[in-house]
């Protein structure tokens, strides 16, 4: 979305939309790309909706600022929008403060859709919300995917969701990808060691009880001053020498599955629980 | 109430009156209520994690407050160990604390930023006279921070909050809650605030204190795996209310209340090969101010009849020790 706030700023790399670096487009070219191309679910809708406008103008105002239509046409849209995110077309006259947490969140999935974007980037769009409302939005982004055939990038902490929702999925530390790969073989079989880990650590009602949950050690780092080579090598049983002055790079393990880990080969079918005891046991 | 049972609630209520401006409280006398905790009754039992789950603005947290007596109930009782100390005041009230402490959710607002570790642990033997001199403060403090793995202790005593993780901090606040050597403690989702990697060990840090002092943990969590994971009864609470109780591999296997159900039914399988066809629940919770008559899930109910929106269902035992609050599980 290049809306990076400063001091913050992109100081290398591309982003390659359909064979062109967004990067290299200026502040008018690249508002015809968001909305129009790329659009955002932002986290607390509760911040994100202005509270002193109708939710309904600022859907249009999207509209109108990207499309060339009139305001009669952009109103239908509108209302057409709400119906699609299961709300009452009557509403777009309301303010956010007289909807729930979970409209307020439909209301948000509305705008990002206004003008039927390519690319939908939901920014952990149900962290704020009850587990029965999170269920609906989840499953009203996946209705949404299947009829505007759209890609969706989620952003979240929750793996479950992703395990429930996704196709793909990237795991990040500490700034960077450690994992890729489709959703069934990364949680069946991680690569990487804190990927095992994390998958270990999540607490699920269909684990047995009497299984210990897994707890990796030590705590993520300060950006200030990463950990050099790898940034994950100082909460990691398998680290040596190599780990603490190479940064692995992220390959291509197996198809279509790629590792940020020097010994990504020895990792294959091997538990997070094992290699953290295998360490212990050779300390 | 038996040796076995350490808190027992009876009928406990909690209302909030509601604010209202001037003119509205001249052209209507009537006073509104939150009804944030409306009547619950459950005990809990020696050395035993209780688990209180439920969504956002059920009562659970008034009802973590009430039972470390941080507020004073509008009705009904508190025993604690047979003692009613619903009405607890002065010195009675700080000896009970004593026995009794909390856990808050967020560990970077629980700790004051400018306390050292060592005063922040050492507080409450001081407020409460447990120890004599600093020898014996020294001690007390060390091996609290040793209990919840902060090692060396005399390292991280000199420390000052921003000094620490997340994970570190809340292990603070658990060394601060069992430095009095507590009999009951609350935690109130205690690891909600946390990095994902680092939740396991805090829960079980928890496990593992439990078994150490066999002290008694409500656990309040909207995170119903991770009352799976720590919990070995649990209550599920809806608008003030507990609508059902159990143990808590039977609530989460074959829940037998419409809106448990539901819930359960909501949380997202963390194994991407048994996704969940689902068909959520619809609707959200009323205002806590206007309950429906009757039920109080009766709105969202998919089996809602009647009698389930003119009577209020109470909590029945449907098997041992498996209370249900359901007119079409009785």
């Amino acid at each position: 979305m290049r809306i990076v706030p400063p001091p913050g700023r992109i100081v290398g790399g591309e982003i390659r939309l359909e064979d062109e670096n967004i990067l290299e487009k200026d502040e008018d070219e690249m508002r015809k790309i968001r909305w129009k191309r790329i659009s955002i679910i932002f986290q607390g809708a509760m911040n994100a909706l202005n509270p002193v406008f109708r939710v309904g103008d600022q859907i249009k105002e999207a509209i109108l600022l990207h499309e060339n239509v009139s305001e009669r046409e952009a109103e239908n849209r509108v209302k057409r929008l709400f119906r699609e995110v299961g709300l009452d077309p009557q509403r777009i006259n309301d303010y956010p403060h007289e909807l729930s947490g979970g409209m307020r969140q439909r209301v948000m999935i509305a705008m990002a859709l206004a003008c039927s974007p390519d690319i939908v980037i939901a920014d952990e769009p149900t962290t704020a919300l009850d587990t029965t409302i999170q269920a609906q939005i989840l499953e009203l982004l996946r209705e949404l995917r299947a009829k505007l055939r759209n890609s969706t990038i989620l952003i979240t902490h929750d793996l479950s969701i992703i395990a429930e929702t996704c196709d793909k999925i990237a795991i990040m530390y500490a700034g960077k990808i450690v994992e890729l790969g489709d959703v069934v073989s990364v949680f069946t079989n991680p690569l990487h060691p804190y990927t095992k880990g994390l998958i270990e650590a999540i607490p699920s009602i269909e684990k047995s009880r009497s299984k210990v949950l897994f707890a990796i050690p030590g705590s993520p780092p300060n950006l200030f001053d990463p950990p050099s080579g790898c940034r994950f090598h100082p909460r990691c049983p398998r680290a040596d020498e190599k780990c603490i002055k190479e940064e692995p790079m992220l390959i291509e393990a197996t198809q279509g599955r790629y590792v940020a880990c020097h010994y990504a080969n020895e990792m294959r079918d091997l538990d997070a629980l094992t290699l953290w005891n295998n360490w212990r046991n050779n300390l | 109430m038996s040796i076995e049972e350490i808190v027992q609630t009876i009928n406990l209520k909690k209302w909030f009156p509601v604010r209202r401006g001037f003119f509205s409280s001249l052209f209507s006398k009537k006073q509104l209520f939150i009804k944030a905790v409306n009547g619950v009754n459950f005990t809990i039992k020696k050395g035993e994690i209780f688990g209180l789950a439920g969504e956002s603005g059920c009562g659970k947290t008034t009802t973590g407050k009430l039972l470390v007596r941080l507020l004073e109930p509008t009705e009904g009782k508190i025993l604690f160990k047979g003692e009613d100390i619903s009405h607890y005041k002065g010195k009675k009230l700080r000896a009970f604390r004593r026995k009794a402490q909390m856990i808050f959710q967020d560990p970077y607002e629980s700790l004051n930023p400018r306390l050292r570790i060592y005063d922040a642990i050492a507080e409450p033997l001081r407020v409460q006279k447990i120890v004599t001199n600093h020898e014996e403060e020294r001690e007390k403090v060390y091996s609290a921070l040793e209990v919840v793995h902060l090692t060396p202790p005399e390292e991280f005593s000199e420390r000052y909050p921003h000094e620490l993780s997340g994970g570190q901090r809340q292990r603070v606040a658990i060394a601060r809650a069992l430095v009095v050597n507590p009999e009951f403690i609350v935690a109130d989702e205690p690891v909600s605030m946390l990095d994902v990697s680092i939740r396991a060990s805090i829960l079980n840090l928890l496990l593992e204190i439990r078994e150490k002092f066999r002290v008694a943990i409500l656990f309040i969590s909207h995170d119903l795996s991770v009352e799976s994971y720590v919990s070995d009864r649990m209550a599920i609470m809806y608008l003030g209310e507990i609508v059902e109780l159990g143990p808590t591999e039977k609530i989460l296997n074959n829940p037998i209340h419409p809106y448990v159900q539901a819930l359960i039914a909501a949380i997202p399988s963390s194994n991407p090969l048994r996704r969940k066809r689902r068909k959520p629940l619809k609707g959200e919770p009323p205002n806590p101010i206007n309950l429906p008559p009757g039920c109080s899930f009766s709105p969202r109910c998919p089996y809602a009849n009647e009698r389930c929106k003119r009577e209020k269902p109470f909590l029945e035992e449907i098997e041992p020790n498996h209370y249900v609050a359901c007119f079409l599980a009785q």
